[in-house]
């Protein structure tokens, strides 16, 4: 069960009911060795360094299944078990001058046997225009698209 | 993984203000608008207009052709989709992975 959202743009929004408690689903985000069997999507990790706390960094080589390999990295700024995560994620490119740092939030609400992630990312440049913000990108790309479709 | 970074930096950045999000809502429905009819419709002053379409312009979302006196804006698609396009991006990636962890949750669930 999914359903993602783009016209909240430019914040991705991704929400995903699992089948499993939500300590389970927190395990899967916090422990490296449950981390390795999903992310990435194709291909597998390499070199991981993971640290999920306040303050913790991470590293994760991955690489692609066309032989590529690419890395990203990043700081937790919150970490609330089992509940909530929350780290800066920036792909490392040859030209650093082309690294941008989004913002995840992954958020994990209790349904008993199930559990719902809310998973956002935004796109944002600094904290302090993130923050400036909160009331956010409500107004999407969507309208204008479609404004200029037509 | 994602090029012209810097310029996707700053469309952002650009849209992080509700009145520049709004100016660019507006310019989508009327295709052209005068920076005078813009700080009429926001009911704002021309100084303060023209700071946010300075700031719409720098990062490509916006044209400006300058008539006599007055200045005739437009939007430029192209710097509206590849920022859109940058977002599907990430949104396919993620995906893809939400699906494999979803194969792996309800593979381990049984087993507690």
């Amino acid at each position: 069960m999914h359903d993602t959202q783009l016209s909240a743009a430019p914040t991705l929004t991704i929400r995903r009911t699992f089948a499993a408690p939500r300590a389970r689903v927190f395990a899967a985000w916090a422990d490296i060795e449950m981390l390795r069997q999903w992310f990435p999507p194709e291909g597998r990790l390499l070199d991981a360094t993971w640290e999920p706390r306040e303050g913790g960094t991470y590293r994760l080589t991955l690489a692609f299944p066309s032989g590529e390999e690419m890395a990203v990295r990043g700081v937790f700024s919150e970490v609330r078990r089992p509940e909530r995560l929350a780290f800066t994620f920036r792909w490392e490119e040859d030209d650093p001058a082309e690294e941008r740092d989004t913002f995840i939030t992954v958020e994990l609400l209790d349904k008993g046997t199930e559990t719902e992630m809310i998973f956002t990312q935004e796109g944002f440049r600094d904290e302090t225009s993130r923050d400036r913000h909160n009331d956010g990108w409500s107004m999407g790309f969507d309208n204008i698209d479609r404004a200029l479709a037509t | 993984m994602v090029k012209h970074s810097e310029k996707l930096d700053d469309v952002f950045a650009a849209l992080s203000d509700p009145t520049r999000r709004h100016i660019v809502e507006r310019l989508a429905r009327t295709d052209q608008l005068t920076a005078g009819a813009i700080a009429a419709d926001f009911a704002i002053s021309l100084p303060a207009v023209s700071k946010h379409l300075k700031v719409l312009e720098r990062c490509g979302l916006l044209r400006r052709k300058i008539v006599g006196r007055e200045h005739h804006c437009r939007l430029n698609p192209r710097a509206m989709r590849a920022a859109a396009d940058w977002l599907e991006t990430q949104e396919r990636f993620w995906n893809a992975g939400f699906d494999k962890l979803d194969e792996l949750l309800s593979q381990t669930s049984d087993k507690e």
